[in-house]
């Protein structure tokens, strides 16, 4: 589908769309970069949670994830779940997550999450979990995860 | 471009699309990609998982063709009681094989389990086996539970055990380091197993499958397993209310014919009397959030019978805490495996059901029932404002250290004394204790949390270092008062915490790892006076 696209016309699309493709994301940006949606696990303490969101960047301005810190837990690392051609499901860490200009990425369950080693409290459903998350241009971005189930 | 193909049907809708027309769908595909497009499409279904995409599958696609005896489940549960799948006659079982230390894939399928449990019914339960067992020990599984939706059972065993069940049942898993000790990963197959009622191994549910299609298949194999002879029971809805004690045991694992599936809290049961038993009452249709219900709670000699009469079990609902506990007061003989027969009158009849309990032996601590003792734990101002005379933690929370317990007793205001130390830490559980308490003392503005190092220690170049070996630390006096650090316990045991009332009694006493639901549901109880 993108192969098909000619780069111009795909230039013109990503700027005339910029803001679509914002609203599209449910997190409205002003040109710049958005986070949306963030939620996190229940937990026990000293447990290893887990907390997914969805990144947007604005249009012509492509930015990376870099890492995560919360006054909640030991240590936040952003890790990436997958299976492997045998059917084991494993988990990397990820140095950093590229998002590409006029896009989003999204952490989710089986994908890209926020790994939250040693919690220092209990994470219950609808409390709120403080996540200071790194960008390689837009500095440090704090956000508010909601604890909610699934 | 990231390249996150979708899977059908995975659970989960953390970045819920909403619905847009579809010009913009597709102009904005232009713009942002491919993946933009599939996640707008998905609407506000599975994101960002793993697979390929692929056509909803239907039920017959997880069935298995050859259906075949369930291989065999001979662990532990977080109670270190044997379990067996045959215990579980007359129900079906999920099963899922994972690690209490995974944050993604083993969570995300869990809730799916849950959502399952939630959808078919009171005749499904789910058992959650872990692959970990060297963290996943009993005691960290009886902590870990409360996380897990109501019909789970947590299961672990030796690593022989555990590697000899999961080879039976075809799972694969891997011990991954990653550099740090204690905080290796574990890879392993995801599937989710479904037993039916006749204990025949049925249908595989692969990583990402929805919860409808697993309810589903669960449906469709009920209605085609013959339930076998002898474990037929009324559907719990039916159940008309029947006396109490039978004249033989409930057996312990699974309460079947009443209805009622009670569930421990307290992580700390004490034999001697005055033990409060924190309970999450679970009917058909998940916990009973249900402060009008009206529950009876029996102590019950698994080799004999009813001890004592029955106590009622009274409905505490901390602030801003959604669930429903009950806490039954019990005066429990001795020391050991018991059993609790539980009766909750619901606004929809009478149901009953059972669960197992291991009471502890209190040995020399302060016992509960009893006035709290006297001694003074040392504040901030008995060390001239150096905190570090006082407390191990390098930033203390000060007001956990300027209250002392004779404070408290005097102005007849209830106190959490908690007895655990950051610096000498002689268990894993050492200081979390300390953790829970500055987090609980913002919900609890009339109680005083107060902390005491249990260790003598001095301070050497003004560092705190031990007065004697770690091995054997020397208990302070004002713990040693509280009893901690005896017989049978050691001074190796801790932390410990103990609930003191407004009128200077001991009403709750923890060792170990604790949850919070245990002490807000203690509190809540005191401060209403009960």
């Amino acid at each position: 589908m993108r192969a098909r696209l000619a780069p111009a016309a795909a230039l013109v699309a990503a700027v005339a769309l910029a803001a679509a493709c914002s609203a599209g994301s449910g997190s409205p940006s002003t040109g710049t970069l958005t986070i949306g949606g963030a939620w996190a696990r229940p937990a026990a303490m000293g447990q290893t949670g887990a907390a997914y969101l969805v990144i947007t960047a604005p249009a012509g301005a492509t930015d990376a994830l870099l890492s995560a810190s919360s006054p909640d837990a030991a240590l936040v690392e952003i890790h990436q779940s997958s299976m492997s051609s045998d059917g084991m499901m494993g988990m990397s860490p990820v140095d950093r997550v590229e998002i590409p200009a006029g896009s989003s990425v999204t952490f989710a369950p089986g994908g890209y999450h926020l790994m939250l080693m040693g919690l220092t409290r209990p994470l219950d459903v609808g409390g709120k979990l403080e996540i200071h998350l790194v960008f390689e241009k837009a500095g440090s971005i704090v956000v508010q995860a909601e604890v909610r189930q699934g | 471009m990231v390249d996150r193909p979708a899977v059908p049907g995975l659970e989960d809708e953390s970045a819920a699309m909403g619905d847009r027309a579809l010009w913009l769908v597709l102009a904005t595909a232009l713009a942002c990609g491919l993946l933009f497009l599939l996640a707008v499409l998905r609407g506000g279904g599975p994101t960002g998982g793993i697979g390929t995409a692929s056509p909803s599958p239907t039920a017959g696609s997880f069935l298995l063709a050859d259906v075949r005896e369930a291989p065999p489940l001979e662990l532990i549960d977080p109670d270190a009681r044997p379990f067996s799948l045959a215990s579980l006659g007359g129900e079906q079982v999920l099963v899922f094989f994972g690690y209490t230390h995974c944050p993604d894939v083993c969570p995300a399928t869990i809730g799916t389990v849950g959502k399952v449990l939630g959808a078919v019914g009171p005749r499904t339960r789910a058992i959650f086996v872990t692959i970990d067992p060297e963290r996943d020990t009993t005691t960290w599984l009886s902590e870990y539970r409360q996380f897990l939706p109501g019909g789970f059972t947590a299961l672990t065993g030796t690593a022989a055990q555990i590697r000899t069940a999961a080879d039976a049942w075809g799972v694969r898993y891997a011990r991954v380091e990653t550099g740090t000790p204690d905080a290796y990963s574990m890879s392993h197959t995801a599937n989710v197993y479904l037993v039916d009622a006749a204990g025949r191994l049925r249908a595989i549910f692969p990583f990402g499958t929805s919860s409808d299609a697993m309810a589903d298949v669960v449906r469709t194999v009920a209605a085609s397993t013959p339930v076998p002879a002898g474990t037929a029971t009324p559907a719990p809805s039916e159940a008309a209310p029947t006396p109490m004690p039978s004249p033989t045991p409930i057996p312990a694992a699974t309460a079947t014919a009443g209805g009622l599936w009670p569930q421990v809290i307290s992580t700390s049961i004490w034999a001697g009397g005055h033990s409060p038993v924190i309970l999450a009452l679970n009917g058909e249709s998940g916990r009973l959030n249900d402060t009008s219900i009206q529950a009876t709670v029996q102590l019950w000699d698994p080799g004999r019978g009813p001890v004592g009469g029955a106590v009622p079990a009274i409905a505490v609902q901390p602030p801003l805490v959604d669930r429903v506990s009950f806490v039954a007061t019990l005066d429990i003989p001795t020391p050991g495996p018991w059993q609790l027969n539980v009766t909750a009158v619901t606004s929809r009849g009478t149901i009953q059901g059972s669960a197992a309990i291991t009471a502890l032996d209190p040995g020399a601590t302060a016992a509960l029932g009893d006035a709290a003792p006297t001694v003074h734990t040392p504040t901030v101002a008995d060390v001239g404002g150096d905190a570090r005379a006082i407390t191990t933690d390098p930033a203390p929370d000060l007001r956990l250290s300027t209250t002392s317990t004779t404070d408290a007793l005097a102005a007849h205001r209830p106190f959490v004394l908690v007895v655990d130390s950051v610096r000498f830490r002689v268990s894993p559980a050492c200081g979390r204790a300390l953790v829970m308490a500055r987090y609980l003392q913002d919900r609890w503005s009339n109680v005083t949390f107060i902390h005491l190092e249990p260790f003598r220690y001095a301070l050497i170049s003004e560092t705190p270092v031990l007065d004697g070996d770690i091995a054997a630390p020397p208990i302070g006096t004002a713990a040693a008062a509280w009893g901690v650090g005896g017989s049978p316990w050691g001074p190796l045991s801790m932390p410990w915490i103990f609930v003191v009332d407004g009128n200077g009694i001991i009403r709750a006493k923890e060792q170990g790892l604790v949850g919070s639901d245990d002490i807000d549901v203690i509190l809540a109880l005191v401060a209403t006076g009960g």
